[in-house]
């Protein structure tokens, strides 16, 4: 056992609103410079959608991530030693800008500064790239809110697990169905950018497993960017170095959250320390496609297992983050009440942002219908003249999760490597405590049928109750749980203190200095 | 090489050995001295036939000091850097420093008192006459040499190529000599066919006898390789003239080119070739 700590997230998709701010939030702090403005550290997409970069889901394309051998061994799809070696001069599957997008502004300078004339000025977009007016082509969530051409959501990788019928369904207007996916990276337990970087210029940090480039060292080889299956290493091509989401760590040490996570309106991201057992990450990442989501949850530790304390020590994590974890509330959807799932486990990464899925939309399902069932439907139940049902009856306790309007493949898609059964029991914990909540607020649900349900899902009133907790009432605190980066012994380090301890006094008085 | 004339060399080559031998004293200690001299100190000294790469030997213990002869033998760039005005004297007339001995004092010893003793090579015959003895090398024997110098043919016993270290200018080369040693285009004019022939046999210098020592010239080699070098001291060369290959360099760069771009369409077929969102943006309304 090597028990190891880490920075772990949860985001709430049930309360995503999908109002971009996060990715603001991000934008302004860190990729507002010269050669990241097509960077999107954070960003949200729309699901079914494309994503961002385009496709960046279909590794067929982009060669990122891991696959297993016949060997039963782990390679990456689209770097490494040998392929790195080969394509040295050539890195052949990256995304180019035009699979970002080029970014722009526009001269709004023109708009007051134009010399009088017969029409009205007008700010002309310019290329942040080139600096020359330019015609926007793209932009980093032009699928948002299944907006677009039928090129973006419809050409959804995860569209592949769906029959046609029910495809077609998803786009049908008053009945389509759409979530959002807010994506930051996921600072992988088995990350493929680190293993590919030929500079060894990736890294995880030992003391909280957050990944990043160092600037110093990178150069530019760019296998990162192919190699992680996310797409969230990005290459700035006005330093020549790549650089990724560093999880806000100079605020995390501070005590603060990431601003993503600080900015979020819909409150929907909980960060927390996790322990997690690296002597198993090379077997869990290795494991059959059906078992991955299952061994990812056994390597993640019980953090008031006396052994696993133990070992954390030994290892060198502090009290203060062994309690932290204790605290976590990433543990609690994670582990406790099984409430979250990794997105894209089968590309073998590991992540470590873990999301629970969306009930929402509307429970309702629609199927093919001859007509004749019709006189089955309950009041409640609508159909429509054409050959299709818009079905939110429900005969049985589960009918609506099993077929729900977001159809359970698509999200086994997303988030559980193809298996319905992980999603729907993550979904039917979402349903048992609204039911709970229904039986305790306003009293229409029957208590039997209350306790049926937390039963099947294997909740406790207490667990049902924390997990609303969490939901809907959660303070800032409650919802991050930093544990203390200790910096006060990370600078003995560095230097000796004791050399100033006792040589200075008060000093002089020395007038702060101000303005620019 | 024809037979007739592979026996004439040998004959040659046997005379000279006999002259040498008959003329020598019959004393056993005098014979290693005459070996030990034939082996190393012949290829650039004489006795007696005149002035080769050094200076003809005849005498040599009159006109100098037995003391002053070990001392030079043994290291004759320690004396002249000592500042010993003969020696310095000698290296500027003759401009090739002489290697160091590798005989003990006493070979040294017994070869100073060889040459005391009035011994001559060439048994007494003039260097001149000498010479003039050596035929004329045969277009053949040319041919071979200037494959044999250049690394067209490989020595029989395996012995690098003379152009490894040596250069002589010539026509049609593609790449010319090495400049590790000496430029060899008047090499006959300075040495003289006997003392190609001694150094070739018995290199006298010590990176070839490192070179040569296991794997010797055959007489045929060295003989192929006078004849060569005699040739080329009659009309030396100041520079090459690279073979004019133009037009086989620009097709063969235009069919290597060819080739690389088909391997590597190959090689990287499966490669992403266009943005994802070729289809999106070919539909786009452009405005210039």
């Amino acid at each position: 056992m090597d028990i190891r700590a880490q920075i772990s997230m949860v985001f709430h998709l049930d309360k995503c609103i999908g109002c971009h701010t996060c990715s603001i939030a991000c934008k302004n702090i860190w990729t507002d410079r010269k050669g990241a403005e097509y960077q999107w550290w954070n960003n949200v997409e729309t699901k079914p959608g494309t994503g961002y970069p385009q496709k960046w889901e279909d590794q067929d394309i982009y060669k990122g991530g891991w696959y297993k051998d016949t060997d039963g061994r782990i390679h990456l799809k689209g770097a490494g030693k040998k392929k790195g070696l080969l394509n040295i001069f050539h890195n052949p599957s990256m995304p180019t800008v035009d699979d970002y997008y080029e970014p722009f502004t526009y001269n709004y300078l023109n708009l007051v500064e134009a010399p009088a004339g017969d029409d009205q000025p007008t700010a002309r977009p310019v290329s942040l790239i080139t600096g020359e007016p330019m015609d926007v082509k793209m932009g980093p969530n032009w699928d948002d809110d299944l907006s677009g051409t039928p090129d973006y959501a419809r050409n959804d990788p995860n569209m592949a697990a769906l029959s046609a019928a029910e495809r077609d369904a998803m786009f049908q207007l008053e009945r389509m169905a759409f979530f959002y996916l807010p994506r930051i990276c996921n600072h992988c337990l088995n990350p493929g950018c680190v293993a590919s970087c030929p500079s060894g210029a990736i890294y995880k940090r030992g003391e909280d497993g957050i990944v990043l480039i160092n600037q110093k060292v990178c150069r530019a080889w760019r296998m990162c960017v192919t190699a992680c299956p996310y797409k969230k290493s990005y290459y700035n091509w006005h330093t020549g170095k790549s650089e990724k989401c560093i999880l806000c760590f100079p605020r995390m040490e501070a005590g603060y959250a990431p601003a993503c996570m600080h900015s979020c309106v819909g409150r929907i991201r909980y960060i927390g320390v996790l322990l997690y057992d690296a002597d198993k990450i090379e077997a869990t990442a290795s494991a059959d496609e059906k078992d991955l989501v299952g061994k990812h949850l056994e390597i993640l530790m019980d953090p008031f297992d006396d052994r696993v304390i133990r070992s954390a020590k030994a290892n060198g994590v502090p009290d203060s983050t062994i309690k932290a974890a204790q605290n976590s509330p990433t543990y609690k959807f994670i582990k406790e009440w099984g409430m979250a799932l990794p997105l894209h486990p089968e590309f073998r990464t590991l992540p470590m942002l873990w999301y629970v899925p969306p009930l929402l939309p509307v429970m309702a399902s629609v199927k093919d219908t001859d007509g004749a069932q019709k006189d089955k439907l309950n009041p409640i139940a609508k159909t429509w003249s054409d050959n299709w049902l818009y079905d939110t009856s429900t005969e049985e306790l589960w009918g609506t999760v099993e077929q729900a309007r977001m159809p359970l493949k698509y999200l086994a898609s997303l988030f559980s490597a193809g298996d319905t059964t992980l999603v729907s029991d993550r979904l039917k914990r979402l349903m048992a405590v609204r039911i709970y909540r229904r039986w305790k607020t306003v009293g229409d649900v029957s208590e039997e049928k209350m306790s049926r349900v937390l039963k099947e899902t294997g909740l406790t009133q207490e667990a049902a109750e924390g997990i609303f907790y969490l939901t809907a009432l959660a303070k800032f605190n409650d919802r991050f749980v930093i544990p203390p980066a200790h910096r006060e012994q990370a600078m003995e380090m560095i230097e000796f203190t004791g050399d100033v301890k006792g040589n200075t006094g008060f000093g002089f008085r020395e007038a702060p200095s101000r303005g620019m | 090489m024809s037979t007739s004339f592979s026996a004439l060399r040998t004959l040659a080559v046997a005379s000279v050995v006999f002259a040498v031998g008959h003329s020598a004293p019959a004393n056993a200690q005098d014979e290693t001295a005459i070996k030990n001299f034939n082996t190393i100190c012949l290829a650039c000294h004489s006795v007696g036939q005149g002035r080769r790469v050094g200076p003809d030997l005849q005498g040599v213990t009159q006109r100098r000091t037995e003391e002053w002869l070990m001392k030079f033998i043994k290291s004759s760039q320690t004396m002249i850097k000592e500042g010993d005005e003969v020696a310095k004297a000698l290296f500027a007339e003759y401009a090739v420093p002489m290697p160091d001995s590798t005989y003990s004092e006493a070979e040294i010893k017994a070869i100073i008192k060889l040459l005391a003793s009035g011994w001559t090579t060439g048994g007494g015959q003039a260097g001149a006459a000498v010479a003039a003895a050596e035929p004329e090398p045969t277009p053949e024997e040319i041919r071979l040499g200037r494959e044999l110098f250049h690394g067209g043919t490989k020595l029989t016993n395996g012995g690098p190529t003379c152009s490894s270290c040596h250069h002589v200018p010539q026509d049609h080369a593609v790449i010319g000599g090495g400049i590790l040693a000496k430029e060899l285009s008047t090499a006959f004019t300075r040495l003289g066919g006997p003392g190609i022939k001694a150094i070739l046999s018995a290199p006298p210098f010590p990176v070839m006898q490192e070179a040569y020592a296991k794997r010797p010239l055959t007489p045929d080699e060295t003989a192929a390789l006078g004849g060569y070098l005699k040739n080329v001291s009659k009309s030396p060369q100041s520079f090459d003239q690279p073979r004019e290959d133009m037009l086989k360099l620009l097709l063969g760069g235009i069919g290597g080119l060819a080739l690389l771009m088909v391997l590597y369409s190959f090689t990287w077929r499966r490669r992403k070739k266009f943005s994802v969102n070729e289809k999106i943006f070919a539909r786009q309304v452009r405005s210039q």
